[in-house]
């Protein structure tokens, strides 16, 4: 086990609207959802002492200004990660790390932008490594991951139709998500139908942008007891990254990614196997590369991640419930972070608040998300770069 | 209508784009442990060594992986798409693959083993390199 193991814990969960044009300022909307994970907790804004971030390309607003918005009278630790969303579990491992290092009580993690509204233009200089790679026309995410994926398509035999088992299944986890942004049915058929943005990826393969933001709780696991919604404690982390050539964050070849490394150390560092995880929330910016991640964390041998998509093994009653809040092609682009308020919800007492159950969750899929007995998840962000794994209170 | 950006050269990458100005695709070969390493560098990364050999190389290649551009997201590439960026694995520099759009009669033509060639594309300071299949 690590050290770290259940010492630290995610007490509170927060979230704004998820939409393509927000009329309001990227620092209203990590206030909105930080205020909103602070009540969550049971905490007041006086109880935060530490704030971590991430972004990508600029988007999003500094730790300070945040303790300015709070009102906060201390910071004790911040930081802020231009890592992307290699870095979404980094973030909460970060704020664990502070409070068991004994820095913090209660830190806050967020991430916020408005990704579609104020989308940025691909820079016009191609300078270091994207000198290499910008000016044969790689500005886009699914031109510098796709060709893992056409790899793992020659090598496996993995289809287009495959991808479309997996956006056809978080489609449906998404229409019973009151926060998701996709609500429209998809079939396989329509998948299909949907144009080619970046082969191998079709338009349905492809992430959201989104404006909004998300937030979280880190608190230490002996003060979490009283939270209000009880503790969802933190088992184990990673966060590392190994880098090719081509200098694509966390692919160490075309046909392994970072996951495949992360994932044994991540699972002896909780002391468990894939076969102990109740719920898989795995970065998802293209279908192609959630395979992957799936492959990497041992939810399919290799090159099998599409048999057991297509046998619907991921679905929220199969052995391997996967993306089970729609994920960053249906929920939202919350670039991560959304993944692990997902994992917390499944794993807290209460469950899912934001299906469509009036009442107990009886697993009726017309309206009900909550999966059956959960009790350990796995959340990872972008190539596998960090991961956690969470458990429920008295696991 | 905006161009591609073109590539800025640095003091590790100067000698690649001084030798595909030349008409020569090159790469760097440590004089140490005699190992290739892409992207250039000061110190090679198995040995640690410092400095390394630039080397010219026959030009051809094997594509590795590909993705091809239906929707240019850069406005630079409004009026190239479709068009194929792949990973080519050079002959005569081991474990060296760089990236680079590889031409084919229609796009979908482009396969995973296929032999290519370079040629180069002068654009202003810069010549660039790109691919044909051989």
């Amino acid at each position: 086990m690590q050290a770290i193991s259940n010492r630290t814990a995610i007490t509170g969960i927060g979230w704004t609207a998820f939409t393509r044009s927000a009329d309001r300022s990227v620092l209203a909307l990590a206030t909105d959802a930080s205020l909103n994970a602070i009540d969550d907790a049971g905490l007041q804004t006086r109880d935060i002492d530490g704030i971590v971030t991430y972004f990508h390309n600029q988007d999003t607003i500094a730790p300070r200004q945040l303790v300015q918005a709070l009102g906060l009278a201390d910071c004790s630790y911040q930081m802020m990660s231009a890592l992307g969303g290699g870095w979404a579990c980094a973030a909460v491992a970060s704020a664990a790390m502070a409070i068991h290092a004994g820095l913090c009580r209660n830190v806050l993690v967020f991430r916020a932008m408005k990704g579609q509204s104020e989308k940025s233009l691909p820079a016009r200089i191609a300078a270091g490594e994207d000198q290499w790679s910008r000016p044969f026309g790689i500005s886009h995410a699914a031109a510098r991951f796709g060709p893992h994926v056409t790899a793992h398509m020659e090598r496996y035999g993995t289809t287009s139709v495959d991808f479309g088992h997996l956006a056809v299944t978080q489609r449906a986890h998404a229409r019973l998500n009151r926060k998701s942004m996709m609500t429209k049915p998809m079939t396989i058929d329509d998948h299909q139908a949907s144009p080619w943005l970046i082969y191998p990826f079709r338009l349905l393969d492809t992430c959201l942008r989104s404006d909004g933001a998300v937030a979280i709780v880190v608190s230490a696991a002996d003060r979490a007891r009283d939270s209000r919604h009880g503790p969802v404690h933190i088992r184990a982390m990673m966060g590392g990254t190994l880098t090719n050539q081509h200098g694509t964050l966390g692919t160490p070849g075309l046909w392994e990614l970072y996951a495949h490394r992360a994932g044994e150390k991540l699972y002896a560092g909780a002391e468990m196997t894939p076969d102990d995880v109740d719920l898989f929330e795995l970065y998802d910016p293209f279908t192609g590369i959630c395979l992957m991640h799936m492959e990497g964390f041992g939810m399919a041998g290799r090159g099998e991640a599409a048999a057991r998509l297509r046998a619907g093994d991921a679905g929220l009653d199969g052995p391997i419930p996967l993306n089970t809040h729609g994920g960053l092609l249906s929920e939202a682009y919350m670039h991560g972070l959304g993944h692990v308020v997902e994992a917390v919800q499944q794993l807290r007492p209460g469950g899912v608040r934001d299906d469509f159950c009036e009442g107990a969750h009886d697993h009726d899929r017309a309206h009900c998300r909550q999966i059956r007995d959960a009790r350990v998840g796995l959340v990872c962000g972008e190539c596998g770069d960090s991961s956690l794994i969470l458990t429920c209170d008295g696991f | 209508m905006a161009a591609p950006p073109l590539p800025t050269p640095d003091h590790d990458s100067q000698p690649f784009w001084d030798g595909a100005k030349a008409g020569r695709l090159s790469a760097q070969r440590c004089p140490n442990c005699g190992r290739f390493r892409w992207p250039p560098a000061e110190y090679c990364p198995h040995c640690h060594h410092h400095g390394g050999d630039w080397v010219s190389l026959p030009g051809t290649g094997v594509v590795q992986s590909f993705v091809i551009v239906h929707r240019a997201f850069d406005p630079g590439f409004e009026d190239k798409v479709p068009y194929a960026v792949a990973h080519i694995a050079l002959d005569g520099a081991d474990g060296v693959a760089i990236i680079g759009n590889v031409l084919t009669d229609p796009v979908d033509a482009i396969a995973i083993g296929q032999r290519v060639a370079v040629e180069f594309v002068d654009s202003g300071p810069i010549s660039m390199p790109r691919f044909k299949p051989i």
